[in-house]
Formats: C-alpha cells, sequence, structure tokens
C-alpha cells in the first residue's frame, strides 16, 4: 500500500515538474479549421498587396519569416484610433530592435489618407518605416481583409470620423495564421497581448 | 444638570453633523470633478488621459504653455476645432485636425479649463465663466 503511494507521488511531482520544464504553452492557431484529406487547413491570411507611407509596396512577402501585429485606423479619427495608435507604440517601442516582428497598419479612409499624408502621420510618431508600415490601397481589398483579420471596419457617415471600426489588434504568425487578438483601445489588454506576442517569439 | 447635558448632546450632534456635510463637500480631495468628467468623455480619447497627446501627432495639454499664457484662444479651440497649425511649447501641429465640440457651454468650457490647469497647468490661475462668455463672442469662425 504504502509504495503504491509513492509510486503515485513520484509520478504526479514527476509529470508536474516536466511542465515546468517544457515551457509555456503555445499559443492556439485561431479562427476555423477545415479537414481536407486528413490535413488540418487553418484559416489563413490571404494574399495581399498595399503600399505604404514610403510608397513601398507591402505584401505577404514583406513579413517573410516575420510575425506581425495588425490594425486599422485613419488618421483623421477622433475616437479610438489615437489609443490603439498609442498602444501600437507602446508595442513598438518593446520590439523596435527584435526583427522577428513588424507592425501593419492599415488606413481605412483611403480617399483622404493619402502617402504624404500616412508618411507625415507615422513620421511624426517618429518611427521607422520598415518596422510600422503605414498602408493605403484599394478600398475594397482593405476592407474585405479586415474581416481576414477578425476586425470590424464600416463606412458609417453617422459615425463620429465618418467611419465605424474595431480597435482590435491581430498578432499574426510567419505562417499567416493568427495567434492572439486585443481591445486596442484597453492597455491591461494589451499587457496580456505583449506576453502573447512574447509567446509567440519563443516558439522555434 | 441634566437639562444642561441633553442641550449639550444636541449642540454636539448638530455640530458634528454639519461640519461632517462641510467636510463631504469641499474636503473631498476632488477639485473640479465635472472638469475632470468632461475631459474623460471628450477630451482625454486624443489627449490622452495622461494629457500628452500623441507624439508630434496630437499636442500635450499638460505643461503647455496655452494654459498659462493663451487661456482666450481655448474656448474657441474647443467649440469649433482647430484646422490650421498651433505652436505648443515650441513645436508646431498641424498635421491632424482637431474636431469641433460646440455641444459645450461656457460653464463646462470653464470647469474644463480649471480642471486642466488645476492638474497640469498652474492651479493659481482661475477661469471664469464670463470670461469664456467674452472669449467664446469674439471667435473667428
Amino acid at each position: 500500500m504504502k509504495s503504491c503511494i509513492y509510486v503515485f507521488v513520484g509520478i504526479s511531482l514527476a509529470l508536474s515538474l516536466s511542465q515546468c520544464v517544457e515551457g509555456p504553452d503555445q499559443l492556439p492557431i485561431l479562427g476555423e479549421k477545415e479537414f481536407v484529406k486528413g490535413d488540418t487547413v487553418y484559416h489563413t491570411i490571404p494574399d495581399f498587396s498595399f503600399m505604404d507611407q514610403d510608397s513601398q509596396v507591402v505584401n505577404n512577402a514583406t513579413f517573410t519569416g516575420k510575425a506581425y501585429v495588425v490594425d486599422f485606423f485613419f488618421t483623421s479619427c477622433p475616437t479610438i484610433c489615437p489609443k490603439t495608435t498609442r498602444q501600437m507604440l507602446r508595442i513598438y517601442e518593446k520590439y523596435k530592435n527584435d526583427d522577428r516582428i513588424a507592425l501593419l497598419a492599415h488606413s481605412i479612409d483611403t480617399r483622404h489618407d493619402s502617402i504624404p499624408k500616412l508618411k507625415k502621420y507615422a513620421d511624426n510618431l517618429e518611427v521607422v518605416s520598415s518596422k510600422w508600415h503605414f498602408v493605403t490601397g484599394d478600398k475594397d481589398k482593405i476592407y474585405d481583409i479586415a474581416d481576414d483579420y477578425f476586425s470590424i471596419v464600416l463606412d458609417d457617415p453617422s459615425s463620429p470620423g465618418g467611419f465605424n471600426h474595431s480597435g482590435r489588434l491581430i498578432l499574426v504568425d510567419k505562417n499567416r495564421h493568427i495567434r492572439s487578438f486585443c481591445d486596442g483601445t484597453d492597455p491591461a489588454s494589451v499587457d496580456k497581448f505583449m506576453i502573447d506576442i512574447d509567446k509567440l517569439l519563443s516558439e522555434k | 444638570m441634566r437639562l444642561l447635558n441633553i442641550r449639550f448632546i444636541h449642540v454636539f450632534i448638530l455640530l458634528s453633523f454639519a461640519s461632517g456635510i462641510f467636510c463631504l463637500t469641499s474636503c473631498s480631495g476632488k477639485p473640479y470633478a465635472q472638469g475632470k468628467n468632461l475631459y474623460t468623455v471628450h477630451c482625454s480619447n486624443c489627449h490622452g488621459e495622461d494629457g500628452k497627446g500623441l507624439k508630434q501627432n496630437i499636442p500635450p495639454l499638460a505643461g503647455s504653455e496655452i494654459l498659462l499664457h493663451n487661456r482666450e484662444m481655448i474656448p474657441c479651440i474647443i467649440h469649433n476645432g482647430l484646422q490650421k497649425p498651433i505652436v505648443i511649447n515650441g513645436k508646431t501641429f498641424g498635421d491632424v485636425a482637431m474636431p469641433a465640440i460646440p455641444t459645450l457651454n461656457e460653464i463646462e468650457i470653464a470647469n474644463l479649463m480649471n480642471f486642466l490647469n488645476n492638474t497640469w497647468g498652474d492651479p493659481a490661475v482661475f477661469t471664469q465663466t464670463d470670461e469664456v462668455e467674452k472669449w467664446l463672442i469674439s471667435c473667428q469662425k
């Protein structure tokens, strides 16, 4: 009887210790899954091509081998964008010198947010373009891809600024899979998001 | 002797009650609560809960010289917004326009300005409602 208990305790200890040695849990891959011919196909960010504040083409290849953080905003936004940009700035500052991650902000006001305007906006934030891209492009394509990033973007003349959109920040891995998201208007939510970024970056 | 005691107790209770009310209303330690609420609702999204703005896109209010030396500009800026560049503490801000908030009246603007000075400017500077009224009238549309 006693030896059974010792064995039981020993195994439990070993199991719990092994959890500690293995390291933090992996972030799940978010979105709908499909099972195709025995393989799991995860929700994937489709092909895209936009232009950033330096008139450089920004597409999927821009983020090869990197994770990236996404948001949707517009420069004349009077409500949530300054808050979310402030949080994106926190993320930028923390990972400024870490080449494994970049930032991608999409303007949803393609009419007014020209490339020179995006350039001024980005330069005023004192950020490096190759690290934090502010992009514009075909309006329909930006609005469509917002869905793929689990973000809501709507033309809404009755909303302050004329657009209604979510303040989500989304984390994409180097395989175009979404691994985390948060409420960019809430610093506490972004605190947790940054822990998720660290987890993702420590994945092999 | 007993009558005197009862009277004394009544006066004591009344005085305690009165001073309690006095303390609640004036010693609560939260001056310009209405100004603070107005700031949170109308200003904090852009200018930040810390009043520091957003780098060179949105100017800071905290420590801004406009609170001390150009108070007369503030009511118009709040009422009409700002579509042209402005210099704050030596830096020019002109790339992002400030939206108008025409719904605030002169009392609310005065409360807001007093909250700003009390928190991030000079607490000794006090803005009167009739000053705001005067400045609003002379706004250039």
